[in-house]
C-alpha cells in the first residue's frame, strides 16, 4: 500500500497514468481503443487545419497569388489564418505524440510514423517516408519527408526560407519579429490535405490491427530506447542554446513524454498481465522503471517550461539517467520475452 | 506540483511499512529514490528541495530497515549508512558516489541469496532475488532467466543452473565495470565531476561485487594495486587509465565458442552501424538528423561494451588495443562532426573479420534463424507501404538467409522439406503461390503476411529437425544419403557413356584417363571454390544457384550432343563408329565428366561442412565411404551388364538412360537459373507435385523446365523416328 502510494506521484496523477488491465486481451483492446481515440482527434485537428489552410489559400488566390496585395487588403484575416494553422498544428501534433510510441512500435503501422512524424525525405538513405505529396496546383513532391517535421513545421514557422512569401507583422505590434511571415499557400494546403489523408489511413489500419503479444513486446522494446535520442536532440536544441540549427516548434521533451507514455501504456495494459503471472517482482520493477522514466521527463519538462536553466552537466546527467533507465526497462522486458517465447520483430 | 508531491510523500511516510514489503520491492525503492535525490542535488539549494530530499531519504531508510534482516548483509547495511551520511552532508559528488556503492552492495547481497536458492532447488525464491541485478545492455543475454525457468521445470540441475546464472551476472558486472571506467574518463575530460564521482563509485562497487573472481583471475596483488588506483582516482582522474589497463585482459568466465561468435557478430554489426548512422546524421560538419547522429554514438558505445567482453578471448592483445583505439578515435571525430570516420570503421571491421574469422561476416546458422523472420517481416512492411521493388529485394535478402545457412543444415536431414521451403520463397505451387509470385502480383498485405507466417511455421519445424541431437548412426546415414543423392547422377552418366562406348567397340582405356582427369579436376575445383569463398571472396546465394544451373545446362547440352551422336543411324554399327569418331572425343568425354561432377561438387562440400557442425567426423566419413560405394556399385552394375546383355539391347538401354539423365540435367539447370532469379517460374497444376520426382528426376511442377524438358524429349523422339525411317528406306 505504502509502496503503491509512493508510486502515485503527482506527476503521474496529472499525466493520467495508464491503468493496469485484468487480462492480456483486455489490455490489448484498451491500448487499441486509446490509440483510435487519439487518432480520431488527430484527424479532427488535421481537418481543422485543412479548413484554415483553405481559407488562407482562398485569400491569397483572391489577389491573384500576390501575397503583398493580399496582406495589404486582408492582413487581419491572413494573420488569423496563420495563427489558427499553428494552433491546430500543435493540437494535431499533441494527439499524434500521445500515440506515437504505439504507432511506431507496431510493425504494421510503423510506416505512418515515418510519413506523419519521423520520416526522412527521399534524399536520405534511411527511414524514408514512402509517399508522394500532390499539391493543389498539380505539383507532385516525390518523397518529401514527414508531414509534421519535414514540411509543415518549417513551413508554418518560416524556417523553410524557400517557401516564405512575405515578412508580415502578424501580431500587429509594429515590428516584424521572428516567425512573422506569410508562407506558400499551395504547399500549406497540400500538406494539410496530406495530413488528413494519412491520419485517416492510419486510422483505417489501426482499426484493422489485430492486437497481439508479439507486437506489444516489440513496440516497447523498439521505442523505449529512443528516449536517449530525443534527449540528445533536446540538449542540442534552442532551449539550451545549443548549436543545433533546426527550429523546433516545441520542446522535444514533449515528444519524449508522448512516446514514453505510449510505451508505458502498452506495458501496463498489454504486457504486465503476462509478466505478472510468473514473475511479480520483475513486473513490479518494470512498472517502477516506467514511473521513474516518466517522472524524470515530466519534471525536466516542467522546469523547462518554467524557464529554469540547466547546466551542461545537469542536462547531460538527465540524458544519461533517462537512457540508463530505458535500457534497464528494455533488458527486463527482453527477459520476460525470452521466458514467454515472444518474438521481437524487426 | 510540489504540493502534490509533498502530499504523496507524506501519505507514504504516514503509513507503516506493510508486511508484504519484500527485499526486491525495497531494492527498487532504494534504486529509484536514490536517482531522484541525485537529480535534486543538481538544483540550487532551497528549503523545499532539502525537505524533498530528506523525505525521500527517510523513505529509503524505512524500506531498508524493514528488509535488511532478509538481506542479512553487513556490507549493504554499511553502504546505506554511508549514503545517508552523504545526503546529510549535501555534497552532490559524494551522494552520487555513495548511491552507486549502495546499489552494487545490495546487488551483491541479492546475488548471494539468489545463487544459494538455486543450489537449494528453490527457483521461485531465486527468481525473486535475481530481480535485484544489472542486465546486459549490448549483448542482451537472457540465459540466466531461462536457466531459472528450466530449473523450475526440472529440466536443469541446480548446479548447472547456478553456473549459468553466476556466469551471466559476473559477465554483466565486468562489462558494467568497463563502462563505468569509460564514462569516468569522458566525464572527467568534460569537467562533469558529479557524474565522475558516480562513475567512480560504480567502479568501486563493481570491483567489490567481482571481488573473489577478480582475485582468482588477476591475483590478489594485482587487485590490491587496482584498489589503490581506485582510491587515487578520487583525487586524480588520470588513475582511471591505469585501472582500465589492469582489467584489459580480465574475463570473469571463459566464453563458449558459440557465445564468442555471437558477441563477435554483434561487435561487427554495431561497428558497421556507427558509420552508417553517422553518414545519415551528419553532412558537411552539421547534424542533419539528430536521431541518426545520436545512434551512431550509441552503437559506438555498445561496440566498446562488447569488445570489452571479447578482449580476453583475443589471442593478440595488440589487435584488441587497436580496435579500442579505432573506436575511441571514431567517437572523437563523431563528437566533433568531422570527416574520417569511415576509414576508421572500415579498418575496425577488417580487423574484426581477421580476428574472429569469416564466419562472423557470413552470418551462419544462428544469425540466419534470427535474421530470416526479421527480413520477412520487413518485406511485409515495405510491401504494405506499396514499395514492391523494395519488397522484392527484401525477399531475396530473406532467401539469402535461408540458402545457404539454413538449407544446407536442413537438406541432409530432410531433403524434401528443404525443397518445399525453397519453393515457398519462389513460385510456390498453383494452390499456394510463393513469395516471388505474391510480390509480382502485388497481392493484399494480409495474403503476403499469411504466406510469411506459413514460412515461419516451416522454419520452426526446420529448426526442430536441425537442432535435434544427431546420433552416430544418423550421421552416417545422412552422410551416405548426401553422397549417394548428389553423386548417383554423375556416376550413372559416366558409367552409361563408357558402357555405350565399349559396346560400340571403342577402346575403354582411351577414355579411362580423361574421365578420371575430369572427375579429379572437378573435385579439386569444388574444394578450391569452397576454400576461395571461405577465405578470399564471397559468393552470393543467387550467384551460386546461377553457377549450378548454368553448369547443369552446359552438361545437358554436351550429353544431348553425345547421345545424338551415339544413336546416329540407329544401330548401323559402321556408321555409328564413324560418327563416334567425330563426337565422342577424349576431350568431350573429359569435359562432360568435369561438368557432371563439378555441378554438384561445390554444393556437396557445403553439405558436408554443415553436417560436420553437428556430427563427429568418423561416422560422417563412414557414411561417405558407404554412400560413394553404393553409387559406384550402381555404375559398376551398368558396366557389368554390358558384358551379359545382347549388344543391341544394351546399347538401346544405355542410350535411353543417358537421354533420361540429360532430361534430368535440363530440369535441374533451368531450376537453378530460376532460383537465381534469372528466368521466371510459372507453377502448373497438371503435373504431379511429388518430392521424389523433384529430388531424383529433376521434374518440377513448373512450366519453364517442363517445357524445355519436353522439347528435349521431342528432339530425341524426332531424331529417333527420322533415323528409323532412313534405315527402313
Amino acid at each position: 500500500m505504502r509502496r503503491t502510494l509512493l508510486c502515485l506521484t503527482p506527476v503521474l496523477l496529472l499525466a493520467a497514468q495508464p491503468g493496469f488491465a485484468a487480462t492480456e486481451s483486455e489490455g490489448l483492446a484498451q491500448v487499441k481503443a486509446f490509440t483510435l481515440e487519439h487518432n480520431a482527434a488527430l484527424v479532427a485537428n488535421a481537418q481543422k487545419m485543412q479548413g484554415s489552410a483553405e481559407a488562407y489559400a482562398a485569400l491569397i488566390a483572391a489577389h491573384g497569388g500576390d501575397y503583398k496585395a493580399a496582406w495589404e487588403a486582408e492582413g487581419p484575416k491572413l494573420a488569423e489564418a496563420v495563427t489558427a494553422m499553428r494552433d491546430q498544428w500543435l493540437a494535431a501534433s499533441n494527439e499524434y505524440e500521445t500515440i506515437e510510441g504505439i504507432v511506431a512500435g507496431i510493425p504494421s503501422t510503423a510506416k505512418y510514423d515515418l510519413i506523419l512524424d519521423a520520416g526522412n525525405p527521399g534524399t536520405e538513405e534511411e527511414d524514408v517516408a514512402e509517399y508522394d505529396l500532390t499539391l493543389p496546383d498539380g505539383t507532385v513532391l516525390k518523397r518529401p519527408g514527414s508531414l509534421f517535421h519535414s514540411i509543415t513545421e518549417p513551413l508554418l514557422w518560416g524556417t523553410d526560407k524557400e517557401h516564405v512569401k512575405l515578412d508580415a507583422d502578424l501580431n500587429g505590434d509594429g515590428q516584424i519579429g521572428p516567425g512573422e511571415l506569410l508562407f506558400d499557400a499551395n504547399l500549406a494546403l497540400g500538406a494539410a490535405q496530406g495530413m488528413v489523408e494519412w491520419s485517416k489511413a492510419l486510422e483505417t489500419d489501426m482499426a484493422a490491427w489485430e492486437p497481439n503479444r508479439d507486437d506489444a513486446f516489440t513496440a516497447v522494446v523498439t521505442m523505449t530506447p529512443t528516449v536517449g535520442d530525443y534527449f540528445g536532440e533536446w540538449k542540442e536544441s534552442q532551449f539550451l542554446g545549443g548549436e543545433g540549427e533546426a527550429f523546433i516548434a516545441r520542446s522535444r521533451l514533449i515528444d519524449v513524454l508522448g512516446i514514453m507514455g505510449g510505451c508505458q501504456r502498452m506495458y501496463n495494459q498489454a504486457i504486465s498481465p503476462v509478466v505478472s503471472t510468473d514473475d511479480a517482482a520483475l513486473d513490479g520493477s518494470i512498472t517502477k522503471g516506467f514511473d521513474e522514466l516518466i517522472a524524470l521527463v515530466t519534471e525536466t519538462r516542467d522546469r523547462e517550461a518554467k524557464g529554469d536553466k540547466f547546466t551542461a552537466e545537469e542536462a547531460d546527467a538527465l540524458g544519461s539517467e533517462a537512457q540508463d533507465i530505458a535500457e534497464r526497462i528494455v533488458a527486463q522486458v527482453l527477459q520476460a520475452a525470452a521466458k514467454h517465447g515472444v518474438e521481437i520483430k524487426g | 506540483m510540489k504540493f502534490l508531491t509533498a502530499i504523496a510523500l507524506l501519505l507514504a511516510m504516514a503509513l507503516p511499512i506493510h508486511a508484504e514489503e519484500t527485499p526486491w520491492s525495497a531494492a527498487e525503492t532504494l534504486r529509484s529514490e536514490a536517482g531522484r535525490i541525485e537529480r535534486l542535488m543538481y538544483r540550487a539549494a532551497s528549503p523545499e528541495r532539502d525537505a524533498d530530499i530528506a523525505q525521500r531519504l527517510q523513505y529509503m531508510q524505512a524500506a531498508w530497515s524493514a528488509t535488511k534482516g532478509q538481506f542479512g548483509a553487513a556490507g549493504a547495511d554499511a553502504a546505506m549508512a554511508d549514503y545517508a551520511a552523504s545526503v546529510g552532508s549535501g555534497d552532490p559528488a559524494q551522494v552520487a558516489r555513495d548511491r552507486q556503492r549502495l546499489w552494487t552492495a545490495v546487488m551483491a547481497a541479492a546475488r548471494d541469496h539468489g545463487l544459494a536458492a538455486i543450489l537449494a532447488g528453490q527457483p521461485d525464491h531465486a527468481r525473486d532475488w535475481l530481480n535485484i541485478r544489472d542486465y546486459a545492455r549490448a549483448s542482451r543475454d537472457t540465459g540466466a532467466a531461462l536457466a531459472v525457468k528450466a530449473l523450475a521445470a526440472d529440466q536443469l540441475e541446480p548446479q548447472a543452473a547456478h553456473d549459468i546464472v553466476q556466469s551471466e551476472l559476473l559477465t554483466v558486472a565486468a562489462s558494467e565495470l568497463r563502462l563505468a571506467l569509460s564514462r569516468a574518463t569522458e566525464d572527467a575530460g568534460a569537467g562533469r565531476m558529479v557524474q565522475y564521482a558516480g562513475d567512480l563509485g560504480r567502479a568501486e562497487g563493481l570491483v567489490a561485487y567481482l571481488g573473489d573472481n577478480l582475485d582468482a583471475r588477476l591475483g590478489a596483488e594485482s587487485v590490491a594495486a587496482l584498489r589503490q588506483d581506485l582510491a587515487r582516482a578520487e583525487q586524480d582522474p588520470s588513475a582511471i587509465a591505469a585501472i582500465s589497463q589492469r582489467i584489459a585482459g580480465y574475463a570473469p568466465v571463459v566464453l563458449s565458442p558459440e557465445e564468442t561468435l555471437r558477441r563477435a557478430r554483434l561487435l561487427r554489426r554495431f561497428t558497421v552501424m556507427v558509420w552508417e548512422e553517422y553518414a545519415n546524421g551528419v553532412r558537411d560538419g552539421q547534424i542533419t538528423q539528430h536521431l541518426e547522429y545520436n545512434e551512431s554514438l550509441m552503437f559506438r558505445d555498445r561496440a566498446v561494451l562488447i569488445l570489452g567482453d571479447l578482449t580476453p578471448q583475443m589471442t593478440n592483445p595488440a589487435d584488441a588495443e587497436r580496435l579500442m583505439q579505432l573506436l575511441d578515435d571514431s567517437k572523437t571525430l563523431i563528437l566533433q562532426r568531422k570527416d574520417g570516420v569511415e576509414p576508421l570503421i572500415t579498418e575496425a571491421v577488417s580487423l574484426i573479420d581477421a580476428t574472429f574469422g569469416a564466419e562472423v561476416a557470413q552470418g551462419g546458422y544462428a544469425a540466419a534463424v534470427d535474421a530470416l523472420p526479421a527480413a520477412l517481416d520487413e518485406m511485409v512492411l515495405v510491401a504494405a507501404n506499396g514499395d514492391w521493388t523494395e519488397a522484392e529485394l527484401k525477399r531475396l535478402e530473406a532467401y539469402s538467409w535461408f540458402d545457404p545457412d539454413i538449407e544446407q543444415r536442413l537438406k541432409p536431414r530432410a531433403p524434401s522439406m528443404a525443397l518445399r521451403m525453397e519453393a515457398r520463397f519462389w513460385e510456390g505451387n498453383t494452390e499456394r503461390p510463393g513469395l516471388a509470385r505474391l510480390i509480382a502480383a502485388q497481392v493484399p498485405k494480409d495474403v503476403l503476411a499469411a504466406e510469411v507466417e506459413g514460412i515461419k511455421a516451416d522454419l520452426a519445424d526446420a529448426r526442430e529437425r536441425i537442432e535435434a541431437p544427431i546420433s552416430a548412426t544418423g550421421a552416417a546415414l545422412q552422410s551416405a544419403g548426401i553422397i549417394f543423392r548428389e553423386g548417383l547422377e554423375g556416376v550413372l552418366i559416366l558409367a552409361a557413356l563408357l558402357a555405350a562406348l565399349r559396346a560400340e567397340g571403342a577402346d575403354p582405356a582411351r577414355f579411362r584417363r580423361p574421365v578420371a582427369l575430369g572427375v579429379g579436376l572437378a573435385v579439386v575445383c569444388s574444394f578450391a571454390l569452397w576454400a576461395a569463398t571461405r577465405w578470399l571472396f564471397s559468393i552470393s546465394t543467387l550467384s551460386r544457384e546461377a553457377l549450378e544451373g548454368a553448369t547443369a545446362l552446359l552438361a545437358a547440352a554436351v550429353l544431348i550432343w553425345l547421345v545424338l551422336g551415339l544413336t546416329a543411324k540407329g544401330g548401323h554399327v559402321a556408321a555409328m563408329r564413324r560418327k563416334l569418331a567425330g563426337t565422342a572425343t577424349v576431350r568431350t568425354v573429359a569435359f562432360l565428366a568435369f561438368l557432371v561432377v563439378f555441378r554438384e561438387g561445390f554444393e556437396t562440400v557445403l553439405f558436408y561442412e554443415a553436417l560436420l557442425v553437428d556430427a563427429a567426423p568418423i561416422p560422417v566419413l563412414l557414411g561417405l565411404v558407404a554412400g560413394a560405394g553404393a553409387a559406384l556399385a550402381a555404375g559398376w552394375m551398368i558396366l557389368a551388364s554390358g558384358r551379359k546383355l545382347p549388344l543391341r539391347l544394351f546399347f538401346r538401354a544405355t542410350s535411353a538412360l543417358l537421354a533420361l539423365l540429360s532430361v534430368v540435367l535440363v530440369g535441374a539447370g533451368v531450376r537453378g537459373l530460376q532460383t537465381a532469379a534469372l528466368i521466371s517460374a510459372t507453377p502448373v497444376n497438371w503435373f504431379p507435385d511429388r518430392d521424389w520426382l523433384q529430388l531424383w528426376f529433376g521434374l518440377f511442377p513448373v512450366a519453364e523446365p517442363l517445357i524445355l524438358q519436353g522439347l528435349v524429349v521431342l528432339l530425341f523422339l524426332g531424331v529417333s523416328v527420322s533415323r528409323q525411317r532412313q534405315a527402313t528406306a
